[in-house]
């Protein structure tokens, strides 16, 4: 079992199989050596992702390791897992924690999931729906947002 | 309270690439930030994806996105894109002429495009869609059916010694066949049709010794139909209805050859003449 504690302190005891999940872990794991007891701390990660990130984890920990040509393949938002559908439909807060942490503890196939959750919100809005969506601020002045769309009218609406 | 803007850019830019490429095009819109990282992040993780579906030749979209990615992006992007390509076939698109120029100056080795029912739209440098193919010398096949060039042939069409099959029908040309033309050697099938051509049929067209069709109706051609053409060995179909040509019809057409000519149309035009022997056979060859 692996000890690992959370920003806000709180810790957790979960099987090695589901740790060596995250490979920044699993790297700490092989520096320190099997006799170390001391709990690995995760500064970056809340307790409540880090629960969601070790709920992924232990719903995964029976994949096979990914295919080597998965790399070249073309990447689509379209092949999500249901499981992972139902994990990822939670408040957009937690879908970006979720993001950052898999980042941070570097589990690609959590990023993965999470940016083509956010690639599906994206998808078929329109320019202003997108903005209202995520709260981005346009920064352009008009002239210049004139100019981009005008550059691109040609190849939109299909 | 702004979720989206605490991703970083490379997480932001991981986003861009489970996106259709037409759907990346928004967030140039978007604002300044995603804009920029569209174009210096997002352009470099989308290659892998674009090559290769480009190299798969059943995804003609990608072809398409591709060319959306030079509106993105820039003309950089065609050598990615494009560099290995063979064929580029799209039809009844929109399609910047300096973007083809972009695309086809990369593409050396190019054997076969098509770019049919398309709208060449021209920038400030106006540019001859013709005058980009002209570098193109692997080129075998070419078709711009009813698409929009509306200009001249150009003369640099003689660089392109490989082509066989020339359809330039329903393009809007105008101005003369130039000579060049007929420096095309390799060609079986010149498709010249619906278009505004005047001048006549230069004698140097017996250099298309391999010729077997030829399409010139509806058109302002004019003068004799001249008798390298009828004698032309290969030729098996020849269309020259509706023009305005003149004088007889060249015996060549009809004796004298090693393959017969199977089509012979010169209707609508008024001022040719023909004799009765001509006239009996010419029933049989329409």
């Amino acid at each position: 079992m692996v000890k690992i504690t959370s920003s806000d302190n709180q810790e957790f005891t979960i099987a090695k199989e589901i740790a060596n999940q995250s490979v920044l872990i699993k790297n700490m794991l092989e520096d320190v050596g099997e006799a170390d007891d001391q709990p690995i701390p995760l500064p970056n990660v809340s307790g409540a992702i880090l629960q969601k990130v070790i709920e992924y984890a232990t719903m995964h920990k029976d994949d096979p390791p990914a295919a080597p040509e998965e790399e070249t393949r073309p990447k689509s938002s379209e092949d999500i897992e249901e499981r992972d559908k139902e994990f990822m439909n939670v408040d957009q807060g937690t879908l970006f924690e979720v993001i950052l942490a898999a980042n941070y503890l570097d589990m690609k196939n959590l990023l993965d999931l999470g940016c083509k959750t956010v690639a599906n919100m994206i998808k078929g809005k329109s320019v202003e729906e997108i903005r209202k969506t995520f709260n981005i601020v346009n920064d352009f002045t008009p002239e210049e947002e004139e100019q981009i769309r005008k550059e691109n009218e040609w190849c939109e609406d299909r | 309270m702004n979720e989206f803007h605490r991703l970083p850019n490379e997480l932001l830019a991981n986003v861009f690439v489970h996106l259709p490429v037409y759907e990346n095009v928004k967030f140039q819109r978007l604002n300044r930030r995603l804009c920029s990282i569209l174009l210096n992040e997002a352009f470099a993780r989308q290659n892998v994806t674009l090559q290769h579906a480009l190299n798969n030749s059943q995804f003609k979209k990608a072809k398409l996105d591709a060319f959306r990615l030079l509106t993105v992006f820039g003309c950089a992007v065609a050598e990615y894109c494009f560099s290995t390509a063979q064929r580029l076939h799209l039809a009844r698109e929109n399609l910047r002429v300096d973007h083809v120029f972009a695309v086809l100056a990369c593409t050396p080795n190019m054997t076969n495009v098509a770019l049919t029912k398309c709208q060449f739209v021209t920038t400030k440098n106006s540019l001859n869609i013709l005058q980009a193919l002209s570098n193109l010398e692997h080129l075998q096949f070419l078709n711009l059916e009813r698409s929009t060039i509306g200009a001249n042939i150009p003369s640099g069409v003689s660089a392109l010694t490989n082509l066989s099959f020339l359809v330039l029908a329903g393009t809007q040309l105008s101005g003369s066949i130039p000579n060049e033309l007929y420096d095309c050697i390799n060609l079986t099938t010149l498709v010249l049709s619906h278009n505004s051509l005047s001048g006549t049929i230069s004698g140097c067209i017996k250099n298309l010794q391999k010729l077997e069709r030829i399409f010139l109706f509806k058109n302002k051609l004019s003068g004799a139909i001249p008798a390298e053409l009828s004698s032309l060995p290969s030729l098996v179909e020849c269309y020259l209805q509706n023009n305005n040509f003149s004088g007889d019809i060249p015996e060549e057409f009809f004796y004298g050859r090693n393959v017969p000519v199977n089509t012979l149309n010169i209707c609508c035009n008024p001022k040719l003449s023909f004799s009765a022997n001509q006239a009996s056979i010419l029933k049989q060859k329409i």
